[in-house]
């Protein structure tokens, strides 16, 4: 079994409203008004002179349940879209888990899923440490990333991308934020990612809510729950509209998924799920036992669910 | 079953759904589904707020899904304007 033994999540302060990041981009004004008006964005966030060293640093930093236990952490998992993120032989994730004094733990990123491999991460974390057999071992998981490129900075059509981070330590074992069920189901036939034809972008555009709806219906399944058994959603932040339309054809209050964050941060990659975690501890919106789920859609096609009690 | 009365309103959404989809008005059927039509949901999206301005009333951001032709989303268009029977005196 694995749990979430503690998340911290890290929001860089630059607000910028998504006007200007349109005209940036060459983003059209009608794109940009539905983007507000229809997909609940309106800033994103940013950290414009820090690098992906700072971003992960900054939201490790914040995890005070790290703070001592350093020596109990075998594995440094950095969950990420972007499979090329500095030039050889600049290595972030090394440079991060020095200065968290966790050289001694084996560090691997995981880009498999694209914007879906944290939650991949969170579950290969807990099957290495239920395998290595010791119940008070620990993994970190570091989700976040630059947006440094026009195209690691906007979705056509969909979102804009954000910078916010967030840093997970997972346990082996039960207890609290435990992970019920699990499903996860990659489509290979949109491999081309942001790279898709109009024929193949427009199948993907239609087959997307059944394919959520399958992930997300498939991990209450495996754990042995059913909608009426799950007290909130913590979603991926790329649009309001997503789950809203999600919510109509399943038939789920969309008052109970976590859409606080749409607004404020814009994509942040991997790390959505867990950003809106610790929004929900903080604002109160999960009680002990609760059981939620996090959901993530990477570009590619991989569409994942993951459930929890907390 | 005979088409739906034309209303200055169909007219309207059809010069529109012509403008996103770079087609003549005359070539849009308004029974057929927008998505048939590859209309991107962004540029649906457009639409709805098109009407929006165009009406001066709020509409809810799935109502293109909801109603997928543009017979039936001047349908359901014209129930939200038609005016609410007045309450009786008491």
């Amino acid at each position: 079994m694995t749990a979430i033994e503690a998340v911290s999540a890290y929001l860089p302060p630059v607000a910028v409203p998504i006007e200007e990041l349109g005209a940036r981009l060459g983003v059209d004004s009608a794109q940009v008004r539905v983007f507000r008006r229809f997909y609940g964005l309106a800033e994103a966030r940013y950290e414009p002179d820090g690098s992906l060293t700072d971003l992960l640093l900054a939201a490790a930093g914040k995890l005070s349940a790290l703070r001592g236990q350093e020596g109990r952490v075998r594995y440094v998992l950095q969950a990420r879209t972007l499979q090329n993120v500095a030039p050889y032989p600049v290595n972030p994730l090394h440079e991060v888990r020095e200065a968290l004094g966790l050289r001694h733990a084996q560090a691997f990123a995981v880009t498999q899923h694209a914007c879906a491999s944290g939650l991949l991460a969170v579950d290969l974390a807990g099957r290495l440490l239920a395998a290595d057999g010791d119940p008070d071992a620990l993994a970190l998981v570091l989700t976040g990333e630059k947006a440094f490129t026009p195209v690691a900075q906007l979705i056509q059509n969909t979102t804009f991308m954000g910078e916010g981070a967030a840093a997970v330590l997972v346990r082996p074992g039960g207890g609290p934020d435990r992970m019920l069920g699990y499903a996860t189901r990659t489509h290979g036939q949109f491999a081309a990612a942001l790279r898709m034809g109009p024929e193949l972008a427009a199948e993907f555009e239609t087959r997307y809510l059944d394919c959520l709806a399958e992930v997300v219906l498939g991990a209450l399944d495996a754990a042995g729950l059913t909608l009426a058994d799950l007290d909130l959603v913590l979603p991926h932040n790329v649009n309001r509209l997503s789950w809203s339309r999600l919510c109509k054809q399943i038939g789920y209050p969309v008052q109970r998924v976590l859409l606080d964050n749409v607004p404020v941060t814009g994509h942040c990659f991997c790390a959505d799920s867990f950003i809106n975690y610790q929004t929900a501890r903080e604002r109160e919106r999960l009680a002990p036992g609760d059981r939620y789920l996090m959901a993530a859609v990477g570009l590619g096609a991989t569409f994942s669910a993951m459930v929890f009690e907390h | 079953m005979t088409a739906p009365e034309d209303t200055e309103l169909r007219t309207w959404l059809t010069e529109r759904v012509a403008e996103y989809l770079g087609l003549p008005a005359h070539e849009i059927d308004t029974g057929r589904q927008l998505a048939d039509y590859g209309l991107e949901s962004v540029y649906a999206l457009a639409l709805c707020g098109d009407i929006e301005d165009h009406l001066d009333l709020r509409v809810e951001e799935t109502i293109v899904w909801d109603h997928p032709t543009i017979d039936q989303l001047g349908a359901h268009l014209d129930r939200l304007r038609a005016p609410r029977p007045a309450l009786e005196a008491g």
